[in-house]
């Protein structure tokens, strides 16, 4: 099963991973066009208005500076999104640098870069990011620097294992009696070829992502007020949680939904990768 | 014109049951312009030999000796030189046409990547001269099928793509390494009237390695007989097929269908563990008691003839 046989139809055809496709197609256009969907601005603070229930004017309520709180779950969405997409980006461009110079050229540098990630993956990688910014400090920029460093072993682990599989095909000797220098082969023939499970982990990753942000907000390390983030809404909403459950089911449920989604299609993605699993048609 | 020479080059591997003698102290020369069968059965070092040539064997092959090539030693040659060789001057046809295309990049854009690296053309320029390559090696609406992939290419129409990729940049050698291999008898006749075609079109020389006489009687000018990592007879293809020297080549020759399909007693021997003295001599029903002592050399037999056996001595 290759990279060119995923196709958008048998991801539409299995039930679960339309639902997830139809959700994280909606989150993300409420991502993408937050500022023209709010109804209010989000860090707009009117303390007469403070802890209403939902009502017509405020759809999920406000909070207890009076924000509206769909005006800030929407501009969390952006913020989660953002935040998660950057994170996957660097994890998964830097893990699959790693684990196809791993693979590829063997040896020495392998085994160097294998142990360090064994020794890294000893740690859970809620501690690690933990540790990373308790030295560094809370905010957002250190979320992604900390969940970055922990988040490429697996990354790293996959591809490796795809190029190890890779290098002994023919075609890669092929290349080679074409002349075709060492990088070039990396590039054009590793890389492409170990990209299908490299997919399918992103998927799954970015629910994971997204639930470790929230987390990291929820302590109070990750995204800071007034900064609109799911975890950091979810916290502020637990003082008033027996008055005021809003406050935190709303944010609360849309993490679940969100990471749920992405492993939907995760799930989806690696059925259809998976030939076992083929359907005969 | 001597093109290639090869002289006493050895490939062995160091495993843990012993060293593997897979090429021992071959000499061969590949003159301009024609094609050189080398023959053998499985295991006797072919593919060796033509990989030992490209430097295209793992880490741990000890290679040894010296293979020139237009004035260059090609095993002591650094990496970068031998890459502006590898697909440029010689390029290689591998035996299963369908796992040596790379599964995610088109055909079209296979081909275009010789154009590229060795010719540093643009990839629209490339493509247009894939295009005609692909066209060359007679492949249906090449502008079309360009844009497929290898699955969805016949196991001929592959075997053609590789062609064409091959001899993208009018190498002065083809190493063609069983080109015919699993494909129908009609397609491989197809194919060994294009390769001979494009072969003499473009000047080229080619060493064909086969272990069908068939084949090699057909494309062949000269041929050279492997056996348990040796050579054992050179000669000209006609001389070959009307008197075989070597009682090796003889067996082979009356195995043939044609002749009366008798087989050759014995098994060829492993190659980490040869007899003494000469390699066949305990299958050779003329064996002497000199063929188990001593070693042939290369004897001369006339008319450019070589055979390595003592009835020749």
């Amino acid at each position: 099963m290759r990279f060119r046989d995923i196709r958008l139809d048998d991801l539409l055809r299995n039930k679960a991973s339309f639902l997830g496709l139809v959700i994280i197609g909606i989150l993300a256009f409420t991502a993408i066009a937050a500022d023209f969907i709010a109804p209010y601005d989000p860090n707009k603070i009117e303390l007469d208005e403070k802890l209403k229930p939902p009502s017509s004017e405020h759809i999920f309520g406000t909070d207890q500076l009076g924000r509206d709180q769909l005006s800030r779950v929407i501009h969390g969405t952006q913020t989660t999104f953002k935040l998660s997409l950057i994170i996957v980006t660097i994890t998964a461009s830097f893990g699959v640098f790693i684990g196809i110079t791993a693979g590829y050229f063997g040896g020495f540098i392998d085994e160097i870069l294998m142990r360090l990630i064994d020794v890294l993956l000893a740690f859970p990688s809620i501690i690690l990011a933990l540790v990373i910014i308790g030295s560094l400090g809370p905010g957002i920029l250190n979320t992604v620097i900390a969940i970055s460093l922990v988040g490429w072993l697996y990354y790293a682990r996959v591809a490796r294992a795809s190029t190890l599989s890779i290098k002994e095909k023919e075609y890669i000797e092929g290349a080679r009696a074409m002349g075709c220098s060492e990088m070039y082969i990396c590039t054009h023939y590793i890389l492409p070829n170990c990209l299908p499970p490299i997919i399918v982990l992103v998927t799954l990753n970015m629910g994971g992502v997204i639930l470790t942000i929230a987390s990291l907000g929820f302590l109070g390390l990750g995204a800071q007020p007034p900064t609109p983030e799911w975890g950091t809404m979810l916290n502020e909403g637990r003082e008033f949680l027996r008055d005021c459950p809003w406050l935190s089911v709303v944010p609360g449920a849309l993490i679940m939904i969100s990471v749920l989604a992405f492993n939907f299609i995760g799930d989806g993605l690696r059925d259809i990768l998976d030939p076992r699993q083929q359907v005969i048609k | 014109m001597t093109l290639l020479s090869i002289r006493n080059l050895k490939s062995y591997f160091v495993t843990r049951d012993g060293v593997v003698k897979a090429v021992n102290q071959v000499s061969l020369d590949i003159f301009e312009n024609e094609t050189l069968g080398l023959v053998g059965e499985s295991g006797c070092g072919k593919t060796v030999l033509a990989l030992s040539i490209l430097r295209l064997l793992s880490e741990n092959t000890v290679v040894e000796g010296k293979i020139s090539f237009k004035g260059n030693d090609l095993l002591r040659l650094n990496e970068e030189g031998m890459r502006d060789i590898r697909g440029k001057e010689i390029a290689q046809i591998f035996q299963n046409p369908l796992s040596s295309l790379n599964p995610v990049l088109t055909i079209g854009l296979q081909v275009s990547e010789p154009f590229m690296l060795h010719r540093g053309m643009k990839l629209s320029d490339a493509w247009q001269s894939a295009i005609s390559m692909l066209r060359a090696a007679k492949i249906p609406s090449p502008a079309e099928r360009g844009k497929e992939y290898p699955h969805q290419f016949s196991g001929g129409m592959r075997q053609r793509a590789m062609i064409s990729m091959g001899l993208a940049c009018n190498p002065a050698l083809i190493l063609a390494d069983e080109p015919t291999k699993g494909l129908d008898v009609t397609i491989q006749s197809q194919i060994i009237e294009l390769m001979r075609e494009l072969v003499k079109d473009r000047k080229a020389s080619m060493l064909l390695i086969t272990h069908d006489l068939a084949v090699a009687a057909e494309l062949c000018d000269r041929i050279a007989v492997m056996y348990s990592g040796e050579i054992v007879e050179v000669s000209e293809i006609k001389d070959f097929l009307s008197n075989p020297g070597h009682p090796y080549c003889r067996g082979l020759l009356r195995s043939l269908p044609l002749n009366g399909m008798e087989p050759i007693p014995g098994n060829s021997p492993s190659l980490i563990d040869v007899p003494e003295g000469c390699r066949f001599h305990p299958r050779c029903k003329y064996a002497m008691e000199r063929c188990r002592n001593e070693h042939p050399e290369m004897y001369e037999v006339g008319n450019g003839r070589k055979t390595r056996c003592f009835l020749y001595a």
